[in-house]
């Protein structure tokens, strides 16, 4: 016998979230060598908001804020809003809970897209480059999974899970050869090695404002290709006698997942299970509907990442942890827990 | 209304899945599409839908040819469920439900009185409603079958098309399933469903279609379509038909011989 679902309301829920991500950024920005009271944050920050902050002769509290760690938790919460929202779209599409960037091989593309813009020195051109080529990684790659493993709307799970494993071995494999015919020049090696390890440290103003635009852009069409995603719930035949236009929503929905990933990539490097893990606990407390679960993973996944970051930096102090090892240690054992869950599905 | 396919077939790969058909579903009738595996059932469904376009032929709406009607129109005409719906995320059946009335909501609108009006009355109709906020994953083969048809509902198509809604059903289940599909084309709309049983479908349609190969053997009323001579040669196996009795007794009535 089954029973009634109940849900919270969901505008508490997205208040709630909401609230959470507020406190989580005001502690985040106030812990750290010099600790700053989240009170002595605010009005900082309030200082800053009405008398632009010129970055001379200022109070060395509020260069640490402005300068060190305000654009590190943005760019977090971006990072983390990104994914989760890819993620939560990529599991839609393919109709199953598995599906996540770094799982199937989207965030890899995406690296190894910002590499080549780093080694064929387009990057050093124009700062969209890296961005752009990401995306465009992530895009490949992504299309080629769901041409690979997608027949008429319905992925085995098997077969999505095999197929990132084959391609995330692949592309790991072409950045590292990219590494080794650029290990001459050392500064380039280290910054690539940057992105296959991910992490947040020096980020700043330019990454927020690289990485913001595209962030909300992609939000913006992920909230507007919700319902979209809904009807693929029920199988591809059922989406088009409901009146979608199949083919179309899908590029659409793929090519929204490889903007988010690939922006995520490209400011941040690859950071593990964030798509996998927020869009999965979240659709527990708001249910699938997109139109709810779309926002509610942006905001949660914000939270999850500033607050995983704020661990690499603070746990080992002075010694930061990277940012991929903190979200995998989260990750993996639930990564295991969902295929244990899922393990007739996968063995079928 | 009508729909109508006239002289369609779809070849995938250089092999005929349907060819030549021709068949149309009218308001007021049960169209029962009857046939062995593989004759082209689900294909002429999906064909009369729209979800596929005939690599032959035509398929038509009111006489406009599918492929020109806009999506939009044509999801709020005809309304397909397909076969054996997996159902990939914890919806609850009112959200199911909902689905039906994508066509009428413009990207960024909400859910109207209409809208809520149409979606209450469909699973009225249904008889869902006591199940309405339960977990649409967990539902019985004959409550998800159920909550399928009253999407449909929910789109207000006149033209309801159904993929063998009774494959994994019970016999109790099967009976109220077709129940509903006969109370609705008795009350007007044009229902075609493919099944695989044929004393179900001499007891609920009023009219068949028998293929074979993708091709069809004979179209008319039930009673005229269903011979010994067609089931015989169609299903290759020996029957005898009884009187049909009349369809509140349950009964059944063809008999295989051997």
């Amino acid at each position: 016998m089954t029973t009634a679902i109940a849900r919270p309301a969901f505008p508490v829920v997205l208040l709630g979230l909401l609230v959470a991500l507020l406190a989580i950024a005001v502690l985040a920005v106030g812990v750290g060598a010099v600790s700053i009271p989240p009170a002595r944050v605010i009005g900082l920050l309030a200082d800053a908001f009405h008398a632009p902050w010129s970055g001379r002769d200022a109070d060395p509290d509020l260069v640490i804020l402005m300068a060190l760690r305000l654009p590190r938790v943005i760019v977090a919460g971006l990072v983390g809003a990104a994914l989760a929202v890819a993620g939560t779209q990529m599991q839609g599409l393919f109709q199953n809970p598995m599906a996540a960037p770094d799982v199937i091989g989207t965030s890899t593309g995406a690296a190894l897209g910002a590499v080549l813009a780093l080694v064929l020195g387009l990057a050093q051109t124009h700062v969209i480059w890296i961005p752009a080529l990401s995306c465009l990684g992530a895009a490949i790659s992504l299309g080629v999974v769901y041409g690979l493993t997608t027949r008429r709307g319905r992925t085995p799970v098997a077969m999505l899970l095999l197929a990132g494993v084959a391609l995330n071995a692949l592309l790991g494999s072409l950045t590292a050869f990219t590494i080794t015919l650029q290990w001459v020049r050392y500064e380039v090696a280290q910054e690539v090695i940057f992105w296959l390890m991910g992490g947040l440290e020096d980020r700043t103003w330019t990454h927020v404002w690289l990485a913001g635009p595209l962030v909300a852009l992609g939000l913006a069409l992920a909230i507007a290709l919700s319902r979209d995603l809904d009807l693929f719930s029920t199988g591809e035949d059922a989406a088009a006698t409901l009146g979608l236009d199949v083919e179309r929503a899908k590029q659409r929905v793929l090519a929204v997942a490889a903007l988010l990933s690939g922006t995520a990539v490209a400011v941040c490097g690859v950071v593990g299970f964030v798509g996998l893990i927020v869009p999965h606990a979240l659709r527990l407390i708001v249910g699938p509907s997109h139109r709810r679960l779309v926002p509610a993973a942006a905001v949660a996944g914000a939270i999850f990442v500033i607050a995983a970051d704020l661990v690499a930096r603070t746990a080992l102090a002075p010694i930061e942890i990277r940012l991929g090892i903190i979200t995998g240690m989260c990750g993996a054992p639930f990564f295991l827990w969902l295929l244990v869950r899922y393990r007739r599905e996968v063995s079928r | 209304m009508s729909l109508a396919v006239d002289g369609a077939g779809l070849s995938i790969g250089g092999r005929w899945l349907v060819r030549d058909a021709s068949v149309r579903v009218e308001p007021g009738r049960f169209l029962a599409l009857l046939g062995p595996n593989g004759s082209g059932k689900s294909t002429l469904l999906r064909l009369l839908s729209g979800v596929w376009a005939p690599t032959e032929g035509r398929a038509l709406l009111d006489g406009a040819p599918l492929a020109r009607v806009p999506r939009r129109t044509l999801a709020r005409a005809v309304s397909l469920v397909p076969q054996d719906t997996h159902i990939a995320f914890a919806f609850t059946v009112r959200e199911i439900v909902a689905m039906g009335r994508h066509a009428h909501l413009g990207r960024f609108e909400r859910e109207r009185a209409a809208d809520r009006e149409a979606i209450a009355a469909a699973m009225l109709r249904a008889d869902i409603q006591s199940i309405a906020e339960r977990d649409a994953t967990e539902l019985s083969g004959g409550e998800r079958q159920r909550v399928l048809i009253a999407r449909s509902l929910a789109t207000e198509a006149r033209h309801l098309l159904l993929d063998e809604p009774t494959a994994s059903l019970d016999v109790a289940h099967a009976l109220d399933v077709l129940t509903l599909c006969r109370r609705l084309a008795d009350e007007g709309h044009a229902v075609a469903v493919a099944l695989h049983d044929l004393n179900l479908a001499r007891r609920f349609a009023t009219d068949a279609v028998l293929l074979r190969d993708g091709g069809v053997v004979a179209s008319g009323p039930v009673d005229e379509v269903l011979t010994r001579e067609t089931v015989g040669d169609v299903f290759g196996v020996a029957v005898s038909l009884a009187t049909p009795p009349p369809p509140e007794t349950g009964a059944v009535y063809v008999f295989s011989k051997r």
